[in-house]
């Protein structure tokens, strides 16, 4: 039973980060339709960013905020200039995703490269222990879920509260029609490849404040996990997602915690694959007929 | 360096059987397999396995793994297009069904990463990362070769395997069974309308795929003597899609000299170059000159160097003798669908 209600504890920890980055993943992918595979990749930049940043003894928050947003501004660029110019140009949806993939090999091995393929430890308090319902969370892993279910919240606010986020919801839609209708998606479409940026870097800075060790495969190797929770959620269902990260997540540490340790990766490609195979569409997708990819 | 370049003739078969496996699935039939290499990895492994002996004994003391033993020399190989084939059998059908084929890519590229985490954390399955060291050379006691001969047996058994398997993807190619599936992948509809089984025939090339892909890593395993998780992260796979794309999407000839380019010439020399920086940069450089390739590839000339021949030869044929192109080409009867013009065709 105690290891019942501890791995629970971590699964709530895992979640909040899966939650985070499953979100970004959703919403960009709503928004442009291209299935970025080099997600994990950007996720890893925040992620060295923090760990660079706390080496300077500056506090690690800073560093997961300046990682955060310069993974949003890397984002922005890299949809904008790289995946929008193969979107214009005609490049099908493979094409897209091989060029994706390009990416992610690109940044993960420029990384490589950079740091010696080393394992990079951080040297970081975690803070007292707290006991809340049976379970143990360090200081750090409550900021975490604070951060988490602040994300949340306020994302799906703006989404569903703000004339911003009808504008977003719109031109994911049905991009032609807002656009006849005075949206500006331009200019929303680029708000999005910021924000999912800005969550994907979010995302990858509090993998590495949680496991305190980065490397260049970090994010590449998380990608399954978040591919798995959008899917089971359904493209562009955001707030969905981060309800599909939460189960998957505690499927995976509850799994765990009976003896299923190095599978817990295997759980979520079968989670995936299974989806696939019985509703390809996600639970509560909307955008799935969906062609042209925006970039 | 006569050993050396035995090796790098052996990597070139190696390449250039994964790239035809993988043109078989991706270039004839449009499945986006990112998760080629596991295949390959599969077969690997078995051969390993099937003649490295049992775990407790002989050189492997200190492997632990969850079952071995030791088979005479056909057999490993045979059997590591065995389990390629299930393998594909298993996992096809999650990736049959009709859905957009980046899904298909993403639950693929998932499939890979996930089964070399897997693979490397479990310690008593395969000897996790450390991997199966000390595979036994096959045809060496068989014919009492020396060590330095024995290389250049290798790659002549090597090359007549690759010989093989290329007529055998030409033919397929070319055969009834290659239109239908050219066909599906540029009109599902119209094939479908036309009594085609997309599933059964999507399948049957994953499968064939698969046995490929297995025999393939069976026959490195069996030359370089030792696998392991490093041999087979998912990014391997992206080095014969590259291939497969440089050379041309769904030409046979394409995927050997893709093989020729990328395999050999962008990945397997610059090992033998000197070393600059140090040791593994050279590795990093390699990925970030395949990513910059797909990107250039992509780009500048999306259908490869040597372009899909099959329906235009075929329709030079038929309008010479006054035939049907269309009834010709998708070899499944009459059809309304210009095939000829598949190249141009833009997926939903």
């Amino acid at each position: 039973m105690h290891l019942l209600i501890t791995s629970i504890g971590f699964g709530l920890v895992q979640a909040a980060i899966l939650s985070i980055s499953a979100m970004g993943f959703s919403l960009q992918f709503g928004m442009t339709n291209v299935l970025n595979l080099s997600y994990g990749s950007l996720m890893t930049i925040g992620a060295f960013l923090t760990l660079l940043i706390s080496e300077q003894g500056i506090s690690i928050w800073l560093g997961v905020l300046v990682g955060a947003i310069a993974v949003g501004f890397i984002t922005l660029v890299i949809g904008r200039v790289i995946i929008r110019r193969f979107a214009n140009r005609g490049s099908r949806l493979f094409e897209m995703a091989i060029v994706t993939v390009a990416l992610a090999l690109i940044i993960d091995y420029i990384i490589a490269a950079i740091t010696k393929s080393a394992i990079f430890q951080f040297l970081f308090p975690l803070g007292s222990n707290h006991q809340i319902l049976g379970m143990t969370f360090t200081t750090t892993q409550l900021d975490i879920m604070a951060i988490a279910i602040v994300t949340i919240i306020g994302l799906e606010l703006v989404l569903h509260k703000t004339n911003l986020g009808i504008s977003i919801r719109a031109s994911a839609a049905n991009g032609p029609l807002a656009r006849a209708s005075g949206i500006p998606t331009n200019r929303v479409v680029r708000l999005t490849w910021f924000v999912s940026g800005v969550l994907c870097g979010l995302g990858g800075a509090l993998l590495a404040v949680t496991y305190l060790s980065v490397s260049f495969v970090e994010g590449t190797n998380y990608l399954p996990y978040i591919l798995a929770a959008v899917v089971v959620a359904g493209i562009g269902a955001v707030g969905y997602a981060a309800l599909a990260s939460l189960i998957l997540a505690l499927v995976i540490e509850i799994a765990g915690s009976f003896g299923a340790g190095s599978y817990n990766v295997a759980i979520a490609v079968g989670v995936l694959l299974l989806m696939l195979l019985v509703r390809p569409r996600g639970f509560f997708g909307e955008l799935w007929e969906k062609s042209e990819a925006m970039g | 360096m006569s050993f050396y370049i035995a090796t790098v003739a052996v990597y070139f078969v190696v390449y250039a059987l994964g790239a035809l496996g993988l043109n078989l699935q991706f270039g004839l039939g449009g499945i986006v397999n990112f998760g080629f290499i596991v295949f390959e990895a599969a077969g690997a492994y078995t051969a390993a396995l099937t003649s490295v002996g049992s775990s407790s004994v002989g050189a492997a003391q200190s492997e632990t793994y969850f079952w071995g033993t030791s088979l005479p020399f056909p057999i490993p190989l045979i059997l590591s297009a065995v389990v390629g084939g299930l393998l594909a059998l298993v996992i096809g059908p999650a990736t049959m069904r009709k859905m957009r084929r980046d899904y298909q890519a993403a639950a693929m590229l998932s499939f890979a990463l996930i089964a070399n985490q897997v693979v490397g954390n479990t310690a008593g399955f395969l000897n996790g990362g450390n991997g199966i060291a000390n595979v036994p050379a096959p045809l060496r006691s068989l014919g009492g070769f020396s060590l330095s001969s024995y290389h250049w047996v290798y790659v002549g058994w090597a090359f007549l395997l690759g010989i093989v398997v290329f007529v055998i993807c030409r033919w397929i190619s070319y055969s009834p069974f290659g239109r239908t599936i050219r066909m599906l992948r540029d009109d599902e509809e119209a094939a479908s309308s036309l009594g085609v089984n997309a599933w059964t025939v999507r399948m049957r090339l994953f499968v064939v795929g698969g046995v490929i892909a297995g025999l393939t890593g069976g026959l490195l395993v069996e030359f370089i003597g030792a696998w392991s998780p490093g041999a087979w992260s998912y990014q391997e796979t992206f080095v014969l899609l590259q291939a497969v794309i440089l050379g041309g999407v769904g030409s046979e000839f394409g995927a050997v000299f893709g093989a020729l380019v990328v395999g050999v010439i962008l990945f397997q020399l610059p090992s033998f170059l000197p070393a600059i920086g140090y040791p593994g940069l050279i590795d990093s450089l390699q990925w970030i000159v395949i990513g910059f390739v797909y990107l250039l590839v992509l780009w500048f000339a999306p259908q490869g160097t040597f372009r899909e021949r099959a329906t235009l030869k075929l329709g030079s044929r038929s309008r010479r003798l006054g035939l049907n192109t269309a009834a010709r080409v998708s070899g499944v009867g009459p059809s309304t669908a210009p095939v000829g013009a598949s190249d141009t065709h833009e997926e939903a």
